[in-house]
């Protein structure tokens, strides 16, 4: 079964005014198809850069790649260019985000919006360019139109609102044809963000890219999103990346897990693996760091000190400064990414 | 709240607004120093005994002001104005609804003039933000904004009128040519109801000169807020979901950006609207326009009270209408603002 | 430059227009035509309180040149159609420009902060009474409103200044009244109403010095703004009246003899917009300056 992404040596590095931050170092997974993968770590580790670039959606005046690729069904995506890239965008890969209520456009429908995202997929299919020359480009049957001209929220003609209606019941939106005369800040947070899955997965993605998306989220509306998406992914056969910072979602979900530290992968392993026997001390560590209900008389035990600066980050093992069991070795030598028995990696020396 | 609501509670703003300038017209017309008569009459009423009696009898002036105010209410809504001593004591009503008119016809094609090289050059000053076209512009209408909209017009009478000779200097249409016959009252609609052409396009010549004035001094407003509210809405989260949907640049920047962007523009309308008829009154005057501001600055320099109390209140009438207006527009296009 | 608790400088407000200069370049211009503009008019006004002339020539003589002759050595702005120095009539209506618009920007700010705080702080009947009564000034010209109450007072300079101080006062009341809400709420305001405070002091020490600062960018624009305003009410004829000089009434007054002498009319325009534009693009410059921040 070959795999649906390939990442090689991957880095990207961003330019700011105090410096160069190297945002991602080097880092290769490899996603295979009907896989939820989840990327875990703390805030400005690089998982959502890693996301964004994937699809290009780096901020492109400040962000660059420095080396690697990232081959999706065996073609290079760093090496295509802005307009390439945007045909894999809308067919074959989708992206949704953290915060589902600015993720919308406030001015039109939210039933509109699928049938827009419903639009491009079918006329990519045809191979037609999504914009062209007059402002507006014909799909299917009818005249539909994805006009330029700014414009008030109108009627979705009917087949297109039939394939939305069914997509929002897709994500057990039980009144879908209410909902899709609705504006977005009408909707609840669980509802919007089920409506961005709904508009994700109308394109038929081969790849869902998940962008914490429960992190808006109260808790019992995460657990259901969460849910949704993993039985999604085997009903419309679409990978997922998720990435999040919150281990209790990765372990409800996820089939493998990357735990990512300061633009590294610290650690590659399936789900139960991972939680019942962490490899790396990061890892170790934030695992330590949730408190279980009924151990709750035990101190919480955080882990000392504090991300690196990783405009200057330290030479050796980035994580060595705050790791409890560094050697002499860890900070002088970076550590690779070692393949270990059970199909999982680690990057540490004590297991090199 | 729905738009029926939001409708009804701004009708009744509007007409609290109006009758708080009524109210202030009926003060200032008591401390015009001396009889309150001068501001019906001007102060030629000792000439006019006659009609300074039926004055006194229609307003009530001989009775406490609270009855007064009362009748000068009532007065004012039968549309009785008082009578024009800059005019031959013709009624203030009547000069009113002949100039009326040409105000309205400056006023529309600056509005038009100022929203569309105003939106125009915000797009354009968002898209190439930080280069010299920006900077161009932002020059541009810094220039415009700063110049009093009498200026303007000079200069552009200057230039286009005695030294190009493109574009005549004054009047609203060629007096050789037989203007309409009412049928809206607006000179430059009649035309073309009419099918009297040859009208339509010597107003439209004679209009382009003063709109073009006002549009120079406000465009500005516009291009200033549109570009910042452009340059706002591209760093929006939806945005980046539009990118990932696989939408093209083009697209994403006129049907999403600045779909968002222009309701801000909305609400500035109210404003432009306010201005620009503010400043009808300065560029009649240079162009010889025969519009209510021409009117004015006669009844200024002849102490016409009726003249300038009466056409402050229809001053406002307009703006506050147009301002309804636009509130109503802003409903619609901002959903958030009718169902929120 | 001042040590601040963390033991860095503090920037202080001349470190801050420097910093300004170097961002935008433009407001060093705008920042030289103010600062000409107020020290002409403090001058000006000086040496005719006492009884100096500091114009080449005086403004209300007639005939000091010929009538209509164009700029010249002598005359940089030729003479009017009474023979009048225009240089020096306008040099003399620049004090008429500058104490209206800071004395109307002045007072309002006065005014619009006290009602506008107290209301904000306060709330209630009066916070409602406040946001009403700021609507409906807001819904009306502001010119033609000027013009009535000007007509009703009669020509001049205070007359007109008591005009426009009426209407002017209610954007800095709104302001006032949203960072008085901002800040009513938070806790020191609680502990300090606690220890007895009265409102006043509160207002003073802790609501004010917060909004100062979008007031002062607000209020550069607005003086612009307001000599604009004043330039189309003196046009209208009713400020000073001639032979007295000023630019708005200089402009409608010669107006006719654009085609014979077009730098009548046009000059006084100029002057004006050059003020004008100074004072947004200073506006402007501390603006872009404090945004940094």
């Amino acid at each position: 079964m070959e795999d649906l992404l390939s990442i090689e040596g991957f880095s990207v590095k961003y330019t700011t005014s105090s410096g160069t931050v190297t945002a991602l170092d080097n880092v290769s997974l490899d996603l295979h198809p009907n896989e939820l993968l989840a990327i875990v770590g703390e805030s400005g580790c690089g998982k959502s850069t890693l996301g964004l670039s994937i699809i290009g959606l780096l901020p492109r005046s400040t962000a660059t790649v420095s080396s690697g690729s990232v081959l999706y069904k065996s073609k290079d995506l760093v090496k295509l260019d802005s307009n390439k890239i945007r045909e894999y965008r809308g067919t074959e890969i989708a992206m949704i985000f953290q915060e589902p209520l600015t993720s919308l456009s406030p001015v039109y429908k939210v039933g509109e919006q699928i049938a827009e995202a419903i639009m491009i997929r079918e006329l990519r299919k045809k191979g037609h360019k999504v914009h062209s020359d007059l402002m507006q480009h014909t799909y299917t049957k009818q005249t539909q139109k994805i006009s330029r001209l700014p414009r008030l929220s109108r009627k979705i003609p009917t087949d297109l609102k039939n394939e939305v209606i069914d997509y929002l019941k897709l994500v057990r939106i039980a009144d879908a044809e209410q909902v899709l005369d609705r504006y977005p800040f009408e909707l609840s947070g669980g509802m919007t963000q089920r409506v961005m899955i709904a508009m994700a997965l109308s394109q038929e993605p081969a790849l869902l890219i998940a962008d914490e998306p429960t992190t808006a989220l109260d808790v019992t509306t995460q657990a259901q999103v969460l849910k949704l998406m993993k039985e999604l992914m085997h009903k419309v056969e679409t990978s997922i990346l998720l990435v999040t910072h919150d281990l209790a979602v990765a372990s409800q979900v996820a089939d493998r897990v990357i735990v990512m530290y300061a633009g590294e992968i610290a650690e590659n392993a399936d789900v139960y693996s991972l939680f019942s026997k962490p490899l790396h001390p990061y890892t170790s560590g934030l695992l330590a760091c949730v408190p279980t209900g009924y151990k709750d008389t035990e101190e919480l035990t955080p882990i000392a000190g504090t991300i690196p600066d990783l405009r200057n980050p330290p030479t050796g093992c980035k994580f060595a400064p705050r790791c409890p069991r560094a050697m002499d070795v860890c900070t002088t030598t970076r550590p690779h990414l070692t393949s270990q028995e059970d199909n999982r990696s680690v990057s540490c020396f004590l297991y090199e | 709240m729905n738009i029926a609501t939001y409708i009804l509670r701004r009708g009744i703003f509007a007409i609290f607004v109006l009758l708080s300038v009524m109210t202030i017209t009926f003060v200032l017309s008591h401390s015009l120093g001396g009889d309150p008569i001068y501001s019906w009459l001007g102060k030629a009423a000792g000439l006019h005994p006659q009609l300074a009696a039926a004055y006194a009898a229609k307003y009530h002036l001989n009775d406490p002001v609270y009855v007064q105010y009362y009748y000068y209410l009532v007065n004012l809504s039968q549309g009785n104005l008082g009578y024009s001593p800059s005019r031959n004591f013709v009624p203030v009503a009547q000069v009113i609804s002949q100039t009326l008119p040409y105000t309205l016809q400056i006023a529309f094609f600056a509005i038009m003039m100022t929203l569309i090289v105003g939106i125009l050059l915000g797009v354009t000053s968002a898209r190439y933000n930080h280069t010299s076209i920006d900077n161009g512009i932002r020059a541009a209408y810094m220039a415009g904004y700063g110049s009093p909209p009498f200026f303007v017009g000079l200069v552009l009478l200057i230039i286009f009128t005695y030294h190009f000779g493109l574009l005549p200097s004054g009047g609203a249409f060629d007096p050789n040519l037989t203007p309409p016959t009412w049928i809206t009252g607006i000179p430059m609609i009649d035309s073309l109801l009419e099918g009297n052409f040859q009208y339509f396009g010597s107003a439209i010549i004679h209009v382009i000169l003063p709109s073009l004035a006002l549009a120079i001094c406000f465009f500005g407003i516009v291009t200033r807020v549109l570009r910042s509210s452009m340059l706002e809405v591209m760093h929006a989260n939806y945005i980046r979901t539009a990118r990932a949907k696989g939408l093209d640049e083009g697209t994403i920047f006129y049907k999403h950006g600045l779909r968002h962007a222009l309701i801000p523009i909305v609400s500035l309308s109210s404003l432009i609207v306010t201005w620009i008829i503010t400043g009808t009154i300065f560029v009649e005057n240079i162009f010889s326009y025969p519009g209510m501001g021409r009117y004015v600055v006669q009844a200024l320099n002849g102490q016409d009270y009726p003249g300038i109390l009466g056409t402050t209140i229809v001053y406002a009438i307009v703006i506050v209408a147009s301002n309804l207006a636009a509130d109503i527009l802003y409903a619609v296009v901002d959903p958030q603002v009718r169902l929120g | 430059m001042k040590q601040n608790a963390q033991g860095t400088s503090d920037p202080t407000p001349f470190d801050r227009v420097l910093t300004m200069f170097k961002k935008t370049p433009e407001s060093i211009v705008g920042f030289f035509v103010v600062v000409l503009f107020i020290l002409t008019g403090i001058i000006v006004t000086i040496f005719d309180l006492l009884g100096i002339r500091v114009t080449p020539y005086n403004p209300i003589q007639q005939n000091v040149g010929v009538a209509l002759s164009g700029p010249s050595w002598d005359h940089l702005f030729g003479c009017d159609f009474l023979g009048r120095d225009v240089f020096s009539r306008v040099i003399a209506s620049v004090p008429n420009d500058v104490a209206v618009s800071f004395s109307v920007v002045f007072v309002a700010i006065i005014v619009g902060a006290l009602l506008g705080s107290l209301a904000g702080f306060k709330g209630g009947l009066l916070d409602e009474l406040l946001m009403r009564f700021t609507d409906v000034i807001f819904s009306l010209p502001v010119l033609v409103i000027a013009m009535v109450i000007a007509v009703a007072l009669g020509p001049g300079l205070t007359h007109m200044m008591i005009a426009m101080i009426v209407i002017w006062w209610p954007p800095y009341a709104r302001m006032a009244r949203g960072e008085s809400l901002r800040v009513a709420h938070q806790n020191f305001i609680e502990a300090a109403k606690f220890a007895g405070q009265r409102t006043l002091g509160i207002l003073f020490k802790h609501v004010l010095p917060n909004i100062s600062i979008t007031m002062l960018v607000y209020a550069t624009l607005d003086v612009g703004t307001v000599i604009l305003v004043y330039a189309g009410l003196s046009y209208l004829g009713l400020s000073v009246r001639p032979p007295l000089p000023d630019l708005g009434e200089m402009i409608s007054n010669s107006q006719d003899y654009l085609i014979t002498a077009p730098w009548l009319p046009i000059i006084p325009g100029i002057v004006i917009a050059v003020i004008v534009i100074g004072f947004s693009v200073l506006g402007d410059g501390i603006r872009d300056a404090l945004e940094a921040r």
